[in-house]
């Protein structure tokens, strides 16, 4: 009889485990799994896993609750920036300017949205700016949580505290798609000041 | 004592190896449920497109939504057989897209540019689709439920009314 209690006692712990196993490598507690094949390009980086057929079991949980609906890679990719050309974290007290060129796709967008993957809760109605906004070969915006003097595209970081850039480049060139490592020229965001250096 | 032991240890590897897969297979299609539920829960019929409005902070409902889009959904319910998908045509780019009830991309055409509207069979498995044209294409699902997604680029608010105003010449009925 006493077998069958410690049979009972390691189901229970062996259920809880792998309960808890899967919520973490899944991304449902925490982060998620480690990403399965990260690009890196100029330090926006992406997840070239997504938007790809028959991902392993992880990736595909992690996906479901991260990229929940994203298009195959044919129709778009993103890219995300956490950190400025210096290296150090986007956050609302500064000002950064981006900009860039050209890009490989037919259609581009760069959007702000808080750490937990949200648009920042503010009604400044400038959440990105896209390829229609910023055509041409040079293109520059600024990003702060007050709109710049002049006439310059803004997108507003109000209320985002910590932030992120999502590229997303829709209908990508294949050649792109086939060896995107061997592309540079992504956006550059360089820092123009922060509320500290206001004050001094 | 050794034999109580062994137990423990045995069904310890067997019950958290189980357990592990059998949640993270069921994952995408636990995600899947609640986002159904979500649609149902803010008034949107099965079988019917529904436009979105437009993303903002107020009205965005999941993470990483694009402000430059229009999205239109139509939740799908095959149990009483194949649904007929339309969609326009526009001028700016645009997708249709169909998922699974486990999340998977199951079908994804551009909707952009000129040309007669895009038309798409949705069916079960087990189900006979009949009296289609063979320019159709046929999506198979792999249950009975599913999502319809139309994205159109609006980036601002003129586009996003026009991409809205071509819901009306689309169609998510049964066959």
């Amino acid at each position: 009889m006493r077998i069958v209690y410690f049979a009972f006692a390691g189901a229970v712990l062996g259920a809880l485990a792998g309960l808890v196993s899967a919520l973490l490598l899944s991304g449902l507690l925490n982060s998620g799994v480690q990403r399965a094949e990260e690009v890196r390009i100029e330090g926006w980086s992406s997840d070239w896993s997504l938007g790809t057929e028959a991902p392993n079991r992880y990736l595909k949980a992690w996906v479901a609750r991260y990229g929940l609906l994203a298009m195959q890679k044919s129709e778009a990719v993103y890219f995300r920036r956490l950190q400025d050309d210096d290296g150090a974290p986007l956050r609302e007290g500064c000002a950064y300017e981006v900009s860039g060129g050209a890009l490989p796709a037919q259609w581009w967008s760069v959007t702000l949205y808080d750490r937990l993957g949200y648009l920042p809760m503010n009604t400044d109605a400038h959440l990105s700016i896209d390829a229609t906004r910023a055509p041409g070969a040079h293109w520059r915006f600024q990003v702060s949580a007050r709109p710049p003097e002049g006439d310059m595209l803004w997108v507003s970081s109000r209320n985002s505290e910590t932030f992120d850039l999502t590229l997303r480049l829709y209908q990508p060139d294949p050649a792109f798609l086939a060896e995107p490592l061997r592309w540079s020229g992504f956006p550059r965001i360089h820092r123009l000041r922060c509320e500290s250096e206001d004050a001094s | 004592m050794k034999a109580g032991l062994v137990a423990f240890a045995l069904s310890t590897a067997v019950s958290a190896i189980g357990v592990h897969l059998a949640v993270i297979d069921r994952l995408p299609s636990f995600i899947m449920s609640r986002a159904f539920t979500g649609l149902q829960e803010a008034g949107l019929p099965w079988n019917t497109w529904s436009s979105a409005p437009r993303i903002s902070p107020q009205t965005q409902t999941v993470v990483r939504s694009s402000p430059d889009l229009a999205y239109s959904v139509c939740m799908l319910d095959l149990s009483r057989g194949p649904i007929l998908l339309t969609a326009p045509m526009g001028p700016d780019y645009g997708s249709l897209s169909v998922f699974d009830d486990d999340t998977t991309n199951v079908f994804i055409t551009g909707v952009h540019g000129a040309g007669a509207p895009v038309d798409v069979v949705v069916a079960a498995p087990d189900q006979e689709v009949t009296g289609v044209s063979p320019d159709t294409s046929v999506v198979r699902l792999r249950s009975d439920r599913g999502l319809a997604l139309v994205r159109r680029l609006a980036p601002d608010q003129a586009r996003h009314e026009a991409a809205t105003a071509l819901v009306s010449q689309a169609r998510c009925t049964p066959l």
